[in-house]
């Protein structure tokens, strides 16, 4: 068991660090302090440290899992705020569509390499996540920034492979859209 | 055929696991055809690679550091459970749930 002395170190160390990393999927200050705590404590009372790996990638791995845990409970309080948000089979996605095709067609966005390095797309693509729903928002961010695959996710989250698609789908429609009308729209 | 709305989901869908042969053959042929759909491949593509590109810079920002506060915070929570136990042998988590 680690001592005292090292948590702190831990903390001293690699604090900035791991509330960075937990800021990059979580997106919310508050959370990301809360994640650290969490490793630090469980860091401190756990036994799995044997000094194979750097204390930094050791502590990451248990960050990971409070990051998931974080999610997790995000979702059963969200789940009691907005019980009819996502149907299990049902895209719903009529407003993006009128009968079959596209109401309106996806537009090319720029070139894709110039576009990444841009700041005002990036910050743009932040203000279309924080719009989305915080359902959808939290899975793609477990999705994409994280890489959780998709049976991990629904193991995870206690939801089906046909769910999770369906909220993947929506959140991406919906950053779409919201990005064709801020960065066509005004970008370029 | 596929329409546009079908297509979009399997595209979406394929992100998340391989499509079988006959639905990427249906989906390949779409594209072909479909304009729009194309665009929207490549917007996911696009998305994704952007999302990625936040989170590493949010990552790699080295003005963002844990406030002083919560470090504070975390150092006393520290403190609290590096005291001996007691004889309760296991304490209780700070969640509460």
């Amino acid at each position: 068991m680690p001592s005292p002395e090292n948590t702190h170190d831990w903390l001293a160390e690699h604090g900035d660090y791991l509330y960075r990393y937990a800021l990059a999927r979580l997106r919310a200050p508050h959370l990301a302090e809360d994640a650290v705590q969490e490793t630090l404590l469980a860091a401190m009372q756990g036994s799995g440290y044997a000094g194979k790996s750097s204390a930094r990638t050791w502590l990451t791995g248990i960050l990971k899992h409070k990051i998931i845990d974080q999610f997790r409970r995000q979702q059963r309080e969200t789940a009691l705020e907005e019980p009819e948000e996502i149907a299990d089979d049902a895209p719903g996605m009529d407003e993006f569509f009128e009968g079959r095709h596209w109401s309106e067609p996806p537009q090319s966005w720029g070139e894709p390499a110039s576009l990444l390095q841009q700041d005002q797309f990036l910050q743009i693509l932040q203000d279309c996540m924080d719009k989305l729903p915080k359902k959808l928002a939290r899975i793609f961010l477990l999705r994409e920034v994280e890489e959780t695959d998709n049976d991990e996710i629904c193991k995870e989250l206690e939801i089906s492979p046909t769910n999770a698609w369906v909220m993947l789908y929506r959140a991406r429609m919906g950053l779409r859209k919201c990005l064709e009308l801020n960065w066509i729209g005004e970008g370029r | 055929m596929l329409d546009c709305k079908h297509a979009s989901h399997l595209l979406s869908r394929s992100l998340e696991r391989p499509l079988s042969l006959q639905l990427r053959l249906a989906l390949r042929l779409h594209l072909l055809l479909c304009d729009a759909c194309t665009q929207f491949s490549r917007q996911l593509v696009l998305l994704r690679a952007a999302v990625g590109s936040l989170s590493r810079r949010i990552e790699n920002d080295h003005s963002l550091v844990l406030p002083d506060q919560a470090r504070e915070r975390i150092a006393g929570a520290l403190a609290v459970r590096a005291q001996p136990a007691g004889d309760s042998g296991r304490q209780p988590q700070g969640g509460g749930d």
